[in-house]
């Protein structure tokens, strides 16, 4: 009888432990990915230094970043050179990391948030706000700002205005993810129509611009942009990865979260408010490149499963890598014309969605 | 002019396309085969159309933006227009922007601003169309698409009109073929050839390698990447090397390019679109770009040699662009232009077109345009 | 822990789903909520979870209102089992579960959280399923899996909203056994809503009988399950027989008016 006991005992510590090895297991495969990810996005981010217009050899590339991490150790290169790296491909491929990064974390958190899996950092018309502020800054010169920010100010302010709307509104009536959607859908075709009617009192040039900047690029991507891009990032992104933990008792339905100890309403709101935050800032300065927010998480959950503590962060890096590869795509494949980075957004992260899917046969959450 | 920018996007975007899908067959035309000669006038219009006009035309309904009022305009036919595009009535009747930037064609038929507004090509009101009984309708080439809908729907002769480049000769010839002013139209034509002769005439001696790169930055607007075109004329003709038509593959309009590929392209000059450079703020000047971090570098900006120039901006008038010839030539080439005196021949040749002394000088003042020094 | 409802008035509309219900339950207490359909049980359920906002009355735990309290307080106490859960994402069942520790831990799991989680899953003998995909497992076991999730948290009130109905007879009597094991040997109280009022009666120290938004009958399963209140609360004529120690209700026929 005892030894029965004992036996039975340790029969179940072994299945425990089994569980356990087995989860862990499977949480280190998931870690895994995040590190091939990340050395995947380090060894491109050196590759894609390298490539560019301007001819120079890989040492001479390198040199440049060798000498502005070690100034005194590595002698200056050339002035066009490092002023090619430096001021040109670095800010840029920054840039598109950390944009790409952005918008697939708010496409990651938005989904859920919004239990919706065609939601984006888009659903709730931040985009259209921002076109809106761009073309009323474009065609009438009215703008918040000045100077190289003329633009950015406006579709920033825009863009925020939307999704502002839409929290107050929602706050008022208790904020189901219904109704957000419906309200940002009709939020959305306001503002289309509002910027079809300026492009009706615009120049041909105006028009031309309004639709440049709707298209989306990456080339505003100086130093100057990412001080104001990285500390929003800095801020946002590790928020919204601690609160991914949230997301996924939310999918679990309303009810269910707030059982379990989630102020849903008050996190909805919050996590919001932060992924339109983010999203404001990068495409104020890129113009609109949605469709990373949108397919990233996707492919993300398709490698992953649903664990929303993964998929945020695996998201992030999927997005960056998406966008940047993207981009040096785009200038590269007919070079010199830069293909809008949109348009390459969606050559590349379409086959590899759709290779995905037909592989996975699951669907897609 | 709208439509075709949005068409050279639409382009653009739909060349990428066919690009990275590797391969796609060459596009068909499908030219509209008369078989049967017909009274009347027959033309050839800008996309391979042939219409049957019955009469020479006394009423002319424009779709276009403005190049179909413009050219007629300068065939001195103006009175035969009936009806005006949206964008064409607003040239005629806003203040502002919009004027300025057009203000040669404002100034030389300031009649036109009452005319009757007829829509645009892409959607024209077609019972407005017939209550003005036109005998032709002219609707932009970009919108080839609907010139038969169109006919169809009104019951009267459409005729495509404008492409890109300015020296286009042949419209014209079409143009006053319709509106019976063939005499005009060829004399136009003799006329810019002879002026563009005095111009290549000395260009031609430079050899291909002395040739001046230059780098076309259109729409330079703060916040959108650099853009440029490989299709205005005038740099060619006056002898210098657009960078922009020196790829592999060169879009036929605007295209983004990357500052980097100023930086490779090294240009020599740098013209910059600059209509009204005191109005608009976020438009870069002569002087931001002289002042722009990345392309310090460039033989340009080291030389100072960033000019303002009007282009293809308000559509693709031949009287400018002629004008401009001159004006990049001396830029160009201040030596071998040593005597050429750019705002007299300008004057001359916008008189020619338009019949008003002294626009090239008038248009240098109210916009601004021309007065680099 | 001990729930009091006092006076208790709810409508989603102008109309009363619930009309002062007055009940309360007591620490160790296992209680069956019966009542045909419409009577108002889940939104009961709901409002003592804390979930819906009465427009009237009161609810007290261990004598404190529950409309000052923070969910996350809330959700230290009860534990809440909803009548169907689907997740929009392809979560682990182990993960699923692991959803029951966020009460008491903020976001990084420890040890002893995954030690709750095991221990769970071993009551309600899914071991088994800890590594599937919550979607693709049957409904019965996700049933299973969200009563574990409800016993992860380590409350002192389970509520249970019609966690058996999707269930067949065996893995019925083996939530509700491990239900009853809760009860007697940790000491928390039940409160689940139950459609065959023989379970109810087998199982249950209380019963109560709402009907159109009131507590029809209240009191032990031989006070409540007597014929005249099934016959007019549920429209049906029955027969009572005492099998086995309980009450045992055996239909006869539908009644029509």
């Amino acid at each position: 009888m005892i030894q029965e006991n004992i036996a039975s005992h340790l029969k179940q510590k072994s299945d425990h432990e089994s569980i356990l090895i087995e989860y862990r297991k499977n949480n280190v495969k998931k870690i895994l990915l995040i590190t091939v990810l990340a050395a995947a996005m380090i060894l491109f981010s050196l590759f894609a230094i390298t490539i560019g217009p301007v001819d120079m050899t890989l040492k001479d590339a390198y040199q440049v970043i060798a000498h502005k991490i070690l100034p005194h150790w590595v002698d200056a290169p050339e002035v066009h050179i490092e002023r090619t790296v430096w001021l040109v491909r670095v800010p840029r491929l920054l840039t598109g990391l950390l944009v790409g990064f952005s918008l697939a974390v708010a496409g990651a958190v938005m989904q859920p948030v919004l239990r919706n899996p065609m939601a984006s950092p888009f659903t709730l018309g931040i985009s259209s706000g921002a076109g809106f502020g761009a073309a009323l800054a474009i065609i009438f010169g009215k703008s918040i700002g000045n100077g190289s920010y003329y633009i950015v100010a406006n579709a920033f302010c825009f863009s925020l205005f939307t999704s502002l709307i839409i929290l107050l509104l929602s706050k008022k009536k208790g904020a189901t993810p219904q109704m957000m959607i419906l309200i940002g859908i009709a939020l959305s075709h306001l503002f289309t129509a509002g910027t079809t009617v300026m492009q009706y009192f615009a120049e041909s040039w105006a028009t031309a611009e309004v639709v440049f900047w709707m298209v989306g690029s990456l080339s505003k991507g100086t130093w100057g942009t990412l001080k104001y891009i990285f500390p929003v990032v800095l801020l946002c992104v590790p928020f919204l990865i601690i609160k991914s933990w949230d997301l996924n008792s939310i999918g679990a339905g309303d009810d269910a979260a707030k059982s379990l100890g989630i102020n849903v309403e008050r996190t909805r709101i919050v996590l919001m408010v932060v992924a339109s935050l983010i999203t404001s800032t990068t495409i104020c300065f890129t113009g609109t490149i949605g469709f990373i927010g949108l397919v990233a998480p996707h492919i993300t959950r398709l490698m992953t499963g649903g664990d929303n503590r993964f998929v945020v962060p695996i998201s992030g890096l999927v997005g960056a890598l998406l966008l940047s590869v993207s981009d040096i795509a785009a200038m590269n494949i007919i070079s010199p014309v830069v293909i809008p980075i949109g348009v390459m957004t969606s050559f590349m992260g379409v086959p590899l969605f759709i290779y995905l899917i037909v592989k996975m046969r699951r669907g897609l959450h | 002019m709208k439509n075709r920018v949005k068409n050279d996007i639409a382009f653009l975007l739909i060349g990428a396309m066919i690009f990275v899908l590797a391969g796609c067959g060459e596009a068909h035309h499908t030219k509209e085969q008369s078989s049967e000669r017909k009274e009347g006038i027959q033309v050839t219009d800008c996309v391979g159309r042939e219409v049957t006009l019955e009469k020479e035309a006394e009423k002319i309904v424009d779709l276009t933006m403005i190049d179909g009022v413009r050219t007629l305009v300068q065939l001195g036919a103006q009175d035969r227009v009936v009806g005006i595009s949206n964008q064409g009535s607003r040239i005629f009747n806003t203040e502002g922007m919009v004027k300025k930037n057009y203000v040669i064609v404002s100034q030389a038929a300031p009649e036109l601003k009452d005319l009757a507004v007829v829509g645009d090509s892409k959607e024209p009101n077609v019972e407005m169309i017939i209550s003005l009984k036109p005998d032709v309708i002219l609707v932009d080439s970009m919108a080839k698409n609907v010139a038969e809908h169109i006919q169809k729907q009104t019951n009267t002769p459409v005729v495509c009109v404008g492409s890109f480049g300015s020296f286009h000769y042949d419209m014209f010839r079409m143009l006053g073929k319709i509106v019976g002013k063939e005499e005009r139209a060829e004399e136009l034509v003799t006329f810019t050839k002879n002026k563009m002769k005095l111009v290549t005439d000395i260009t031609a001696g430079i050899g291909a390698d002395e040739r001046k790169r230059l780098f076309y930055w259109t729409h330079p607007f703060a916040g959108n990447a650099p853009k440029t075109n490989g299709n205005y004329e005038a740099f060619q003709l006056a002898g210098g090397k657009n960078v922009a038509s020196e790829g592999e593959v060169i879009p036929e309009g605007v295209y983004e390019i990357t500052k980097e590929q100023i930086l490779a392209w090294d240009p020599a000059f740098i013209f910059l679109h600059s209509p009204f450079k005191e109005d608009l703020e976020g438009w870069l000047t002569a002087d931001s770009v002289k002042e722009d971090e990345v392309i310090q570098g460039t033989e340009a900006v080291v030389k100072g040699n960033v000019y303002p120039i009007k282009g293809e901006l308000s559509g693709w008038d031949m009287a400018t662009e002629a004008a401009e010839v001159f004006y990049v030539a001396k830029i160009l080439y201040p030596e071998r232009f040593q005597h050429l005196d750019v705002e007299k021949e300008g004057n001359e040749i916008l008189k020619k077109f338009y019949g008003i002394e002294g626009l090239y000088t008038d248009m240098s003042k109210q916009i601004k345009l021309y007065e680099w020094q | 822990m001990k729930i009091q409802v006092r006076d208790l008035e709810f409508g989603y509309t102008k109309e009363k789903i619930l009309k002062g219900i007055e009940l309360s339950i007591l620490p160790g207490e296992h209680v069956s909520i019966i009542g045909p359909n419409g009577a108002g049980k889940s939104t009961l359920i709901k409002c003592m979870d804390g979930l819906l906002k009465p427009q009237k009355g009161d609810i007290k735990i261990d004598g404190r209102c529950i409309r000052g309290m923070r969910r996350e307080q809330i959700a230290k106490k009860i534990g809440y089992v909803p009548q169907s859960s689907a997740s929009l994402f392809m979560l682990k069942v182990f993960d699923m579960v692991l959803l029951g520790r966020r009460p008491h831990t903020t976001w990084k799991s420890s040890e002893k959280d995954k030690k709750q989680v095991l221990n769970a899953l071993r009551l309600l003998n899914i071991e088994h399923l800890a590594m599937k995909n919550f979607n693709e497992i049957s409904g019965g076991q996700q049933q299973k899996v969200i009563v574990a999730r409800a016993i992860a948290q380590e409350t002192e009130m389970l509520l249970l909203d019609e966690a058996t109905s999707n269930l067949d007879i065996r893995h019925q009597l083996e939530v509700m056994d491990i239900v009853r094991r809760l009860v007697d040997e940790l000491g928390i109280s039940a409160v689940m809503i139950v459609h065959d009022l023989n379970i109810a009666a087998r199982y249950s120290d209380k019963i109560i009988m709402m009907h159109q938004g009131e507590i029809a009958a209240a009191g032990t399963p031989e006070e409540v399950l007597t014929e005249e209140n099934i016959s007019s609360v549920y429209g049906v004529e029955i027969c009572i027989e005492a099998i086995k120690d309980k009450p045992y209700v055996v239909p006869l026929k539908a009644k029509y008016a």
